[in-house]
C-alpha cells in the first residue's frame, strides 16, 4: 500500500538531516503505530506522504506507483491539534473536505450527519468548537477526516492532548471503528503503551537523528483488552521498545525500573 | 455502518470551576467591562466642567455644557441639514475609498510576497507622517473642493485598514493551511475558506479604529478651507467669539462617531461569534 525506500530528508531550515536512507512498507488495512522521541520526525513521515515536503533522495511509492505521480492521493490526515475551524459549527467542520471538493450541499451535510451520527455527536451539530470538551473536539476532527472518504488514515498523535480516561475510551473507540470497516491507519504516538495495544505492527524509530526504522509484530489480536498488556511476553516487548527508543537517554536498569 | 458512540459513556461538557474566588471574579469583570463606573466618572467630569465654566465666566472662551447644548438646539437646522451632511458625506466617500484600496492593497500584500517586500516596509513607515501637517498641502494642490478633504481623510484611514487586514490575512497558522492543501484545496478556497474569516476581526476593529480618524480627517480638512462642514462651522464661529457654537459641532462629531462604533460593535458581536469569552 505504501512503501517508504531510502528516503533521505532535510528541512531546509535545518543543518542536521532528519533522515538517512529510511525505508519501510506498511500492508492494505494494516493498523501500523510509529513511535518515536519527541522531535524525531514523526510528524514530517505525514508531511512527506501528503507532498507538503520534497525528499532528498529515494521513493515514496503509494500502491505502487510514486507518489509525485499520483495526483489525488487518497489518504486522510488527522492533525496533531484538531485545528478545526472556530468559526464554523462542528456539522461544516466536518463538511469540509467535501466542501473543498465541491460536492453538492445536500450530499455533504447528509454524510456529515452520519459521521457525526458515528461519532455519537449528532446533538452537537449546531455548536461552535468552543463549546466542545477536548475529547469531543478530537471525534470531531476525526469524523471530519473520515469525510475524506480515504481509505489510509494518517492519525498524528489524535489522543495525546486528552486527559487520560478519554484517551482510553477514544482508543477502544478507534479500534472498534477499525474492526467495522477495516481500512490502513497510520497512528503516530509517543506512547508505548497506546501503540502496543492499538497496532498491529509497531514502527520504531531509532536515534535522533533517526538512523533506522524497525518493526515489532505485537503477538495480540483483535478485539483486545488492557489485561493483554500484561501477560509476559508483551511486558517483554515493552520493555525492548522502550529500549530501542530512550538507549541515548536512559540506561537499561532505569528503563526497567520505569516499568516494574 | 459504524457503531454509534454514547455520550453518556463520558465526554460531556467540560465543567467550569464554580469561580467563587476574588481574583476569577476579577478577570470575570475585566473581560466584559462594567460601564457604570465610565458613567459616573464622565458625570462628574462634566460637572466639573460644568462648576469651571461658572466660576470662570467667560462663555467665548468656556462655555458651560448646558449653554453648549442650548446652542446646539437653537443652531439645529444648520448643523444638522447643512454642515453635518457635508462632513458625512466627506468621511463616507473618503473611508468607502479607503477601505477598498486598503484591503486590496492588505490581500495583494498577503498573496503575493513581491508586493509585501516592496509595499509594507513603505506602509508602515507612512504611519510615522503627521497626517495633519501635511493636509494643508491638499488644500494648496486640490484646491477647496470636496477632493482635497476626502483626500485627508483617506490619508488617516488608509495605512490603519491596510495593516490590520493584511496582518490578519497572514496571521492564518501554517498547519490550517497544509491541512487544506492536505485536502487538496486551491488557493482560491484557502483564501476564502479560510484567510477571510482569519482577518475579519481584525477588519472590523480596524473600522472601528477609522471611524473617528476619518471623522477627524474630514473636520481637520473642513477647518483648512472650505464653505460647508461641522470644521468650517466650528472656524467660523470662532472669528464670532461664540464659544458655545464652537463646542457644537465638536459635541456633535463626537456623538457620530460614538454612535457609527457602536454600530459596527453590535455588527462585530453578532458576526464574531466565535472569539468572544462568554
Ligand atoms: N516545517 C518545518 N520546518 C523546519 N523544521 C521543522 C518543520 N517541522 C518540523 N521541523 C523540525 O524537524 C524535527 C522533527 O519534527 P517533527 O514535528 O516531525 O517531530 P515529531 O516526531 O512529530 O515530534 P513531536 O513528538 O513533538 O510531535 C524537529 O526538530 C523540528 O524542529
Ligand atoms: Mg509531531
Amino acid at each position: 500500500m505504501l512503501e517508504f525506500r531510502d528516503v533521505s530528508f532535510k528541512y531546509k531550515e535545518d543543518d542536521e538531516i532528519l533522515f538517512k536512507n529510511l525505508s519501510f512498507f506498511i500492508e492494505q488495512n494494516e493498523f501500523v503505530a510509529i513511535v518515536g522521541a519527541s522531535g524525531c520526525g514523526k510528524s514530517t513521515i505525514f508531511r512527506l506522504i501528503n507532498g507538503l515536503e520534497g525528499l532528498q533522495s529515494g521513493e515514496i511509492f503509494w500502491r505502487g506507483r510514486k507518489l509525485a505521480e499520483v495526483d489525488h492521493l487518497f489518504n486522510a490526515f488527522m492533525p496533531q491539534n484538531d485545528l478545526l475551524l472556530p468559526w464554523r459549527t462542528t456539522l461544516k467542520n466536518v463538511e469540509m473536505p467535501l466542501e473543498l471538493e465541491s460536492i453538492s450541499k445536500a450530499e455533504r451535510r447528509r454524510r456529515a450527519l452520519e459521521l457525526l451520527e458515528t461519532v455519537g455527536l449528532a446533538e452537537w451539530a449546531n455548536v461552535l468548537p468552543r463549546e466542545l470538551s477536548g475529547g469531543m473536539r478530537q471525534r470531531v476532527s476525526f469524523a471530519r477526516t473520515l469525510m475524506t472518504g480515504a481509505d489510509m488514515l494518517l492519525l498524528d498523535e489524535p489522543f495525546s492532548a486528552l486527559d487520560y480516561l478519554t484517551r482510553l475510551q477514544l482508543q477502544d473507540w478507534l479500534v472498534e471503528q477499525y474492526l467495522i470497516q477495516p481500512r490502513t491507519i497510520i497512528f503516530v504516538t509517543h506512547d508505548v503503551d497506546e501503540a502496543l495495544y492499538l497496532a498491529k505492527r509497531v514502527l520504531i524509530m531509532e536515534g535522533r537523528p533517526v538512523q533506522g526504522i524497525s518493526s515489532v509484530d505485537v503477538p495480540l489480536t483483535y478485539p483486545r483488552i488492557r489485561a493483554d498488556l500484561l501477560k509476559p511476553e508483551l511486558v517483554n516487548l515493552k520493555k525492548q521498545l522502550l529500549n530501542k527508543l530512550g538507549s541515548s537517554t536512559r540506561s537499561e536498569s532505569e528503563v526497567v525500573n520505569h516499568i516494574v | 455502518m459504524y457503531k454509534k458512540m454514547n455520550d453518556s459513556e463520558g465526554f460531556g461538557f467540560r465543567k467550569r470551576p464554580a469561580g467563587n474566588s476574588r481574583l476569577m471574579k476579577e478577570y470575570r469583570r475585566e473581560a466584559k467591562p462594567n460601564s457604570g463606573l465610565a458613567v459616573v466618572v464622565g458625570l462628574v467630569i462634566i460637572l466639573a466642567w460644568q462648576g469651571i465654566a461658572m466660576v470662570l465666566a467667560k462663555p467665548y472662551i468656556l462655555p458651560t455644557p448646558i449653554q453648549v447644548i442650548i446652542r446646539m438646539w437653537e443652531l439645529r437646522k444648520q448643523l444638522l441639514t447643512v454642515h453635518l451632511p457635508a462632513t458625512l458625506g466627506i468621511t463616507s466617500i473618503g473611508l468607502g475609498i479607503s477601505i477598498i484600496l486598503g484591503l486590496f492593497l492588505a490581500i495583494m500584500m498577503a498573496e503575493f510576497p513581491t508586493w509585501e517586500r516592496a509595499l509594507y516596509p513603505l506602509v508602515v513607515s507612512s504611519q510615522t507622517i503627521p497626517t495633519t501637517a501635511i493636509a494643508p498641502l491638499f488644500v494648496l494642490w486640490f484646491g477647496y473642493g470636496i477632493w482635497s478633504k476626502v483626500l485627508v481623510t483617506i490619508l488617516m484611514t488608509f495605512f490603519p485598514i491596510a495593516i490590520n487586514v493584511h496582518n490578519g490575512l497572514k496571521g492564518v497558522k501554517r498547519e490550517h493551511i497544509e491541512l487544506f492543501l492536505t485536502y487538496g484545496a486551491t488557493r482560491w478556497q484557502i483564501f476564502w475558506k479560510l484567510r477571510v474569516w482569519i482577518a475579519l476581526p481584525h477588519f472590523l476593529a480596524a473600522i472601528k479604529m477609522a471611524i473617528p480618524l476619518s471623522l477627524i480627517g474630514a473636520a481637520i480638512a473642513e477647518w483648512l478651507g472650505g464653505q460647508a462642514g461641522l470644521g468650517y462651522f466650528s472656524k467660523r464661529m470662532i472669528t464670532q467669539l461664540d464659544g458655545a457654537a464652537v463646542f457644537a459641532p465638536i459635541v456633535l462629531l463626537s456623538v457620530v462617531a460614538i454612535i457609527c462604533v457602536s454600530v459596527i460593535g453590535g455588527i462585530e458581536r453578532r458576526v464574531i461569534t466565535w472569539t468572544q469569552d462568554r
